[in-house]
């Protein structure tokens, strides 16, 4: 987003923020969203970016988390990439056609989008495109919080994907992104936090082989 | 006037053939008896087994497989959620719908999940059955190779516990973090690893627009019970589909459509063709003899001769294919020739009666007669069972033909058919121009015969069998690659007497593959189930693992576990240790096959006689697997042209025999001067013909082999009856001329059909037919130097 366009905003929501309420509003990604709509219109235009990350998984089977690290991509046209750095190297690939595992020396592992296997990774696309107009068909979208800490949480409207997905959490300040929380329950969970973050980014060519999906798999 | 006898005896035999030979004819079940199968035309007791199991395959259950994709518009600001509920429900009213037929067997929308949650659930609870033996031994193998000093046990412990822990930091070990306290060495999410190029390879219900279903008929898509009810359910499943949804649309595919559009062409064609060689025969028959009615004394031969061909084939064989009564009907040109030889014969005077102008053509029409027969006769020895009734077509119509035609004129008080004069017309006194535009064309001729051969390309393809059905064909591509079937990937059969032998099979497969591609991944059912080793070494195994417990739950700790978690595992692997019962290896693997329905149905099976492993290989179909491995290609295509091109070499090899009896009986009936004569013609035509394709470009298959076979027996009659003639002192009958003509003509016809390897057999004997006959017409001409008394040939 450019500079002018992200204080624009923020300035637009600190003033809307005054009437904010602080207890959860449930959004329907339509003009009744009151004052969320300005941030949802702002994240969800960003464009592409690059931010690095470290992920945290909780099982129940272990005494502490298991700790992954690497660099998020986010491109409008081509979808999101989470490529691990540690503990050991691999992309995955979210887009609209489904999921890409990408490992070094084995060939793309593919799952078709509305998949089983795709499951909660799958989700992470439509919420970090903050497209609240078609997650609110099958996400109960509540926002909370103001413009210097807000959370967006979406929980399934299916039960069963709700059991098998748990609630997604989303928080930041002004127009960041800093935390994302997949919860099935206290002791399965995923938090992730967002470090450095490039708004705008351009993607070379190499980038965009390396991390997104080829023209001949699409 | 003929002896009365000698007529009422002709007359009685003829009825009496005829009588039962229509009543044979009209006893028959055709729907049995004639066949439209493909397959059929692969020999039942096909010699190799993996070419037996790709025919078996290919009549079972997976030919019954129909796919449908239910396409429902988009409506005015409907979210894609709303449209896959909508489409949903639509592939779960078709998939009832078709359910409910009697023709169908059994049907499910694709995203129905409970195939795969029931094989999942069946994996899970046999996981120490089905798993450990194979995971025991992957990591007994690991433990050579990184020859470790600490003991099995205590190695194994450590293992487990770190790929563990290198697991959890998978994408995949957030779908089966639920699993992983009962399983923490990972059998199921291991197999699940190895199988996810399955799981690539089938969409989840939806693709693109469409909603899809999987369904299997009850009968094969081959016979007609297996097509028109099957059409008819698909037509209302849809309108049921439509009430609900009006503007779906659906796209269906199934071998059975490319059967039933198959069969109705090859019986028009069946039609047409025959109707257009009788047609061209009578119009040849028309311009050539002065009074055209009598003509029709010509259709008693060729009656007789199809009648005899039909009963002999049908009371041969159980089961007789279509094709040789498309290709056999163009015996019609073939048995009209005794007719025109008899009938057109010259009288010496005019009160010569039949049975001396018979007993005057008996040796060349026997010799013609039998040498072809002799040599059709070899084509019994063939393994193709078309070719084999082929042969016996051929042979018992000609014999037919030849009893009809002397039978048919020894009744008539006139049995005489002047031609017109045109027919008969020969050059009183060629000159030298003419003599050197012969030999030129001789000479044109034979360097064609030379060069031209050795230009050919021979390509067997069984899809030349049918006719095209391109819109059928680009339909069926369409569907399929909505259902996952893509280019670029292979499938693999692999099959076993028994479950354990195809096992077996299947890891020497494997090893062939690891090497043969490496890092190409490969999914199967087969990782499913041990191999019987695996299975019988398990006890052994476990008795060697007496501290594995422990060592594991300390392992466990030590990398941020909580050894307790893992409780229900350890209770498991504890009932496992200590159960004395485990199941045979026979029993495990039907267990297995008996949970897979659906479309999983089709990754494996295991059946009294044989079983087989389907399995699923990223890479482009290229080397075939050895045959220690049991396994083929899943493409029955590239099978059955294989197998083609087999045949076209025996047939070959059968057709080289059957002509060296036929030269060797010209040989041995007109001596060597004479009968090297005779023999130069059919064999120069057929060289011509060759050569003329050969230099056309054209690509030839087992049908032209065939059709030059066919060629060069009736070109061979010419020959024998120009030299009786010449040794009579008498020119060529003008019978040969009217018989190329008819003959050409009739295979001509068939040089027009749809069906590629028919019109290729046609082509080839029009052209071989009438290259014989310039020879004969030519070579007098040519090699006279003087005016002859009688033309040489």
């Amino acid at each position: 987003m450019k500079p002018i366009r992200a204080l624009l905003v923020a300035v637009g929501l600190a003033v809307t923020a005054q009437g904010a309420p602080d207890a959860a509003t449930l959004l329907r990604g339509t003009a009744d969203d009151g004052p969320w709509e300005a941030l949802v219109t702002a994240l969800a235009s960003q464009g592409a970016i690059r931010s690095s990350f470290t992920e945290r998984r909780y099982f129940s089977i272990r005494t502490a988390p298991t700790v992954l690290k690497g660099t998020l991509r986010i491109s409008p046209e081509r979808g999101l990439s989470l490529q691990y750095l540690e503990p050991d190297p691999l992309v995955l690939i979210v887009d609209p056609a489904g999921l890409i595992l990408r490992e070094r020396g084995r060939s793309d592992r593919k799952m078709a989008a509305g998949s089983r296997e795709a499951g909660a990774i799958a989700s992470l696309l439509p919420v970090m495109r903050f497209d609240v107009k078609e997650l609110a068909s099958s996400f109960f979208v509540r926002a909370s919080g103001d413009l210097l800490g807000w959370t967006f949480e979406f929980t399934p409207k299916d039960p069963a994907v709700a059991r098998t997905l748990g609630t997604i959490v989303v928080q930041g300040r002004a127009t960041e992104v800093k935390h994302i929380v997949f919860r099935r329950s206290q002791s399965q969970r995923i938090e992730i936090d967002v470090g450095e973050t490039t708004l705008g980014a351009s993607f070379s060519q190499e980038e965009i082989r390396q991390f997104f999906r080829g023209p001949e798999t699409r | 006037m003929e002896p009365p006898r000698q007529k009422w005896t002709a007359r009685a035999i003829l009825l009496a053939g005829a009588l039962a030979g229509f009543a044979w004819i009209a006893s028959l079940n055709f729907e049995r008896k004639v066949s439209t199968d493909v397959l059929d035309l692969v020999p039942s007791d096909e010699r190799s087994p993996e070419l037996s199991m790709v025919r078996s395959l290919a009549g079972e259950d997976e030919a019954r497989i129909l796919l449908l994709a239910l396409r429902l518009p988009a409506r005015t600001g409907e979210t894609p959620e709303e449209r896959a509920a909508r489409g949903a429900r639509a592939a779960g009213l078709l998939s009832d719908a078709l359910s409910a037929s009697p023709a169908v067997a059994e049907a499910m929308p694709l995203s129905d999940n409970r195939p795969r949650d029931a094989l999942a659930s069946t994996l899970f609870a046999k996981r120490f059955d089905l798993l450990l033996p194979g995971w025991l031994e992957m990591q007994r193998r690991r433990y050579a190779a990184e020859a470790s000093s600490s003991g099995f046990s205590t190695w194994l412990s450590e293992r487990t516990a770190a790929d563990l822990e290198s697991y959890l930091a998978k994408p995949e070990a957030l779908a089966t973090q639920d699993i992983l306290p009962s399983d923490p060495l990972l059998l199921v999410p291991g197999l699940v690893g190895k199988m996810s190029l399955l799981s690539q390879a089938g969409p989840s219900g939806f693709s693109g627009d469409y909603a899809l279903v999987w369904a299997r008929s009850k009968a094969s898509p081959l016979v007609p019970e297996g097509q028109g009810p099957v059409f008819a359910a698909v037509a209302g499943a849809l309108a049921q589909v439509q009430q609900a949804e009006p503007e779906a649309k659906l796209a269906w595919t199934g071998i059975g459509r490319f059967a039933a559009a198959s069969r109705a062409r090859i019986e028009r064609e069946l039609t047409t063709l025959n109707l257009l060689s009788l047609i061209l025969v009578v119009i040849v028959a028309a311009v050539c003899v002065r009074r055209v009615y009598r003509a029709l004394q010509l259709v008693p031969v060729v009656v007789g001769s199809l009648l005899g061909a039909w009963v002999a084939t049908t009371a041969t064989w159980d089961r007789v294919h279509v094709l040789v009564f498309v290709v056999g009907s163009l015996l019609a040109g073939v048995a009209v020739d005794y007719g025109f030889y008899l009938y057109l014969q010259p009288l010496r005077r005019p009160d010569e009666p039949y049975r001396e102008r018979a007993a005057r053509l008996i040796r060349p029409l026997l010799a013609s007669a039998l040498t072809t027969v002799i040599g059709f006769s070899f084509l019994l020895w063939s393994e193709l069972p078309l070719i084999r009734q082929l042969g016996v077509f051929v042979s018992a119509g000609l014999i037919c033909a030849l009893a009809t035609a002397l039978l048919w004129f020894a009744q008539l008080d006139d049995s005489h058919l002047e031609t017109r004069a045109f027919v008969r017309s020969r050059p009183k006194n060629p000159g030298p121009g003419l003599r050197r535009g012969a030999r030129a064309v001789l000479i044109l001729g034979a360097t064609v015969a030379v060069i031209g051969p050795w230009r050919l390309h021979w390509k067997d393809d069984i899809r030349e069998l049918e006719i095209p059905t391109p819109e059928l064909k680009a339909n069926d591509t369409f569907v399929r690659s909505l259902f996952g079937e893509t280019e670029g990937r292979t499938v693999y059969i692999t099959r076993g007497s028994t479950p354990s032998s195809a096992r077996a099979g299947l890891e020497t497969f494997l090893a062939w593959h690891r090497k043969q591609y490496p890092g190409a991944p490969t999914a199967t059912l087969g990782y499913a189930l041990p191999t019987a080793e695996e299975l019988n070494g398990l006890p052994q195994e476990l008795a060697q693992l007496g501290n594995f417990e422990p060592e594991l739950k300390a392992a466990l700790a030590r990398h941020g576990f909580d050894p307790g978690a893992f409780q229900p595992f350890f209770s498991a692997w504890q009932a496992q240790a200590l159960s004395p019962a485990k199941p045979s290896y026979d029993r495990l693997a039907t267990q297995l096959a008996g949970t897979l329905k659906g479309p999983m149905a089709s990754l494996m099976h295991v059946g009294r006689s044989a079983s087989w492993f389907v399995t699923l290989a990223e890479e482009p179909a290229g080397a075939e697997p050895p045959a220690d491995t049991n396994t083929v290609t899943g493409s029955q295509l590239q099978n059955l042209n294989r197998l083609f091109g087999r045949y076209r070499v025996s047939a070959l090899e059968l057709s080289s025999v059957g002509l060296g009896f036929v030269g060797a009986s010209v040989f041995f009936l007109y001596g060597f001067r004479r009968g090297a004569r005779i023999f130069a013609v059919p064999v120069g035509a057929c060289l011509f013909a060759f050569g003329l394709f050969g230099i056309a470009g054209a690509t030839l298959n087992l049908f032209n082999l065939l059709g030059a076979f066919l060629g060069v027996c009736l070109s061979h009659n010419y020959a024998i009856f120009s030299a009786e003639s010449q040794g009579r002192g008498e020119e060529p009958p003008p019978s040969i001329r009217m018989s190329a003509v008819a003959t050409a003509s009739s295979f001509g016809v068939l040089a027009l059909s749809r069906i590629p390897v028919v019109a290729a057999l046609g082509a080839t004997v029009a052209v071989i037919v009438l290259a014989a006959l310039a020879i004969t017409e030519l070579s007098p001409l040519a090699s006279l130097e003087t005016k002859p008394k009688v033309p040489p040939l």
